[in-house]
């Protein structure tokens, strides 16, 4: 960064004020971004945004648990603090027909109809798009093909569990490798949003038309008896601690055979012999894959709406993608992808990306529209409010259940009870 | 007369803010406590703005008391303040004892002794739970791998190799448990504040009457004896001090317990306040006025035994 003197900071803020008082507009944003590895580079490329537009950049980085509390409260209140927020496909729906976020749109430049359906359903309410996606991510296999070849097994795309299980015991050795990795770090983002497409692929799902849960059917029994076995008979010791980072660190030390993961995971894999593989499907429409997107939105509560889409208009544009490929310190590596059907079309982006058409699969097979089997928009999770409670509290039970503190039907009853509590204490009945 | 309406008078900006640092959070957390107040909800747009409209008298109190989790969070709130408590004492008049006396590189000692203390506590839990207590790649997997391996050596001797295959292969255990989060949670909080308890029994003993304790040698009694009954009774203020100090802080416990286990099997009354708080702001209020209730009864527990120390 650039030392600024301080007659130089006075400067610049002189400038700013008598610009500001010119043409009666604030001539800088506040930017409120999760911090993982896309968001963070946006910071450096937008610094071309600055120089060619003069709207000045602040960005405030936070942990994605925080960063949702501090938005939420702030937009609930009507703070204002921002003047454009990170939300994710949870919150997109809920808040747009709250009427906390702008409806966003863009000119023919921006290409809507380039973006990928799902993520676009995923982030709209009543068909008007309310956050327009900065980086999308479905979930896939990532396994080691050297080690089911010379297991002598094969996984294909939508495999059935009962063949992913049999490939995981055939490659388990726990002095070397565990046969599967997956989450179980309580938390309605972290093993809730595995086991929840584990669930849709059984047939469950998290409430029926009335929203009551539905945790004690017979299809959550089978898919979170499935998961136990599974991850308790061929998983590392200690997978009631793991998600995304935890598991990458296992898996890049070669202790993983297996991981159903998000898409993104495969960019950061750095072992041998990785191939990739639609996520295993019983049949159901809902998919095994989850959907998730980061998002980029205008509160309400904000004076500077205009600007703030002009900058979400360029953030999540075509062009956005060629800057990052551009850019000295990035590349086409670090693209942020899942979001728009021109990036998977470059063959330089191909030739980097081993997993792109996995990828560009799976968002594609990923249907978060609420439908009869499942009457609520999403897929790992449902578009209520209430939802983060509920998840991280049928979390809980799920890691008791893993690590064996209480049986899976003791675990799903205390959940059953959980949820219901917080759904009537709602208003939902 | 004068003089004194004066003093009051000029104290009285300074009282009146505190009053309202004081009454001002705790007046509108009861506020919430009584009334409907969520943060979103599409079915109950009403409810998203606090006003008496939405009054709901007990309601949230009893919501809280019936919930699952309530419970649990006091049980663990006691358990791991209890614990760490004892051991921190425990282990604080140990090593400050055994310090006490001069040696080479007492300094340097001391000084690393200390700096537990000045790790942040996010920071502690961290590395505690990955580098230290993680099954796989932390020095406890590591180590229960690397015996495992020995005693596999070990089997392949003719005779002795007999007896070696008798032995279970050891696993590691998972502090990420519900079973055992806690505990984690005791264990990397004690290790981060002990320090402070050697710290001040360290400067109390350097107080201590060394004529007494000569004394007691030339009478033949032993070094049990001197510090059950010289040493621990002058400690017995500081104890206290460190007791009530410590109660303050742990009750209010938050970032090990994210961090381990995001409270699973370890919840904790400021815990279950945060996850209310995610959307139901009544409940958390309702929660956080039974937290102020619960650490009050210790306070007051607490509060006898320093009274009771400071008489003796």
């Amino acid at each position: 960064m650039k030392k600024l003197t301080l007659p130089g900071i006075a400067l610049v803020a002189t400038g700013l004020a008598s610009h500001a008082l010119a043409d009666g507009h604030a001539k800088e944003l506040t930017i409120a971004i999760v911090n993982n590895g896309h968001m963070i580079n946006m910071q450096k490329v937008a610094e071309a945004y600055t120089e060619e537009t003069g709207v000045a950049l602040n960005w405030v980085s936070l942990e994605e648990g925080v960063l949702r509390e501090q938005v939420t409260s702030d937009t609930a209140t009507g703070g204002g603090q921002y003047d454009v927020i990170n939300i994710g496909m949870q919150e997109a729906p809920i808040w747009g027909a709250a009427g906390w976020i702008e409806p966003l749109a863009f000119g023919a430049d921006y290409d809507m109809d380039d973006m990928l359906p799902a993520i676009r359903n995923g982030l709209s309410h009543d068909g008007t798009l309310y956050a327009a996606p900065f980086y999308g991510e479905s979930s896939m296999v990532m396994y080691r093909k050297d080690l089911t070849d010379a297991a002598g097994v094969s996984i294909s795309d939508n495999d059935s569990w009962d063949n992913i299980r049999a490939a995981a015991e055939a490659i388990h050795n726990p002095d070397e490798v565990y046969g599967v990795c997956l989450r179980g770090k309580p938390g309605w983002g972290d093993n809730m949003a595995f086991i929840t497409t584990v669930v849709n692929s059984f047939g469950g799902a998290w409430f029926d038309a009335d929203f009551r849960p539905q945790l004690d059917s017979e299809e959550w029994k089978a898919a979170i008896n499935f998961y136990v076995d599974l991850l308790g008979t061929y998983g590392p010791p200690g997978s009631e601690g793991n998600s995304f980072n935890e598991i990458l660190a296992l898996y890049n030390e070669g202790k993983c055979g297996m991981w159903i993961d998000a898409t993104i995971a495969a960019s950061f894999l750095d072992v041998d012999g990785v191939a990739y593989a639609q996520s295993p499907n019983a049949g159901n429409p809902v998919g095994a894959n989850w959907l998730w997107a980061w998002a980029m939105a205008v509160p309400s509560g904000t004076d500077n709406a205009d600007e703030a889409k002009a900058f979400i208009e360029w953030a999540t544009s075509k062009a956005y993608v060629q800057a990052v490929a551009n850019h000295p310190e990035f590349g086409w590596g670090s693209v942020p992808t899942g979001t728009r059907a021109s990036t998977y079309e470059f063959s330089e982006f191909k030739d980097v990306a081993g997993f792109a058409d996995a990828e560009l699969a799976a968002i594609g097979s990923a249907a978060p529209e609420a439908t009869d089997l499942k009457p609520y928009v999403g897929v790992q999770f449902a578009a209520i409010p209430e939802f983060p409670q509920v998840g991280s509290a049928v979390a809980q039970e799920m890691a008791a259940a893993l690590s064996g503190a209480k049986s899976v039907d003791e675990a799903l009853a205390d959940a059953q009870s959980a949820a219901d509590a917080i759904m009537s204490e709602a208003g939902y009945y | 007369m004068q003089d004194r309406s004066l003093a009051r008078l000029l104290q009285t900006p300074a009282v009146v803010l505190l009053l309202i640092w004081m009454l001002v959070p705790l007046g509108m957390t009861l506020f919430f406590s009584f009334i409907r107040y969520v943060l979103t909800s599409l079915r109950r747009p009403e409810w998203t703005t606090p006003s008496l409209d939405n009054w709901r008298g007990l309601g949230n109190y009893q919501f809280v008391w019936n919930n699952d989790g309530f419970w649990l969070a006091i049980y663990n709130s006691v358990l791991m303040v209890g614990s760490i408590l004892v051991l921190t004492v425990v282990l604080g008049l140990a090593i400050a004892v055994l310090i006490n006396r001069a040696f080479p590189g007492r300094g340097i000692v001391r000084v690393l002794l200390i700096s537990p203390f000045f790790v942040m506590p996010a920071v502690n839990a961290v590395l505690w739970i990955n580098m230290i207590l993680d099954p796989v790649l932390g020095l406890q997997g590591l180590a229960v791998a690397g015996m495992n391996e020995m005693i596999d050596g070990l089997r392949t001797f003719p005779l002795l190799g007999g007896f070696f295959s008798l032995w279970p292969d050891l696993e590691p255990i998972s502090f990420r448990a519900t079973q055992t989060s806690a505990y984690a949670v005791i264990m990397m909080v004690t290790w981060q504040w002990t320090p402070f308890a050697v710290l001040i029994f360290m400067t109390s003993l350097q107080s201590e009457d060394q004529q007494q304790k000569e004394a007691a040698i030339l009478d033949g009694a032993n070094a049990w004896s001197r510090f059950r009954n010289l040493t621990l009774p002058h400690l017995g203020r500081p104890i206290a001090i460190v007791i009530m100090i410590q109660a303050i802080f742990h009750l209010s416990l938050y970032a090990e317990i994210e961090i381990v286990s995001r409270g699973n099997g370890n919840k904790n009354l400021p815990y279950l306040i945060g996850e209310f708080a995610s959307n139901n702001i009544g409940a958390a209020s309702a929660t956080g006025i039974y937290a102020v209730i619960l650490a009050n009864i210790i306070a007051i527990f607490l509060l006898r035994m320093v009274g009771k120390t400071l008489m003796d």
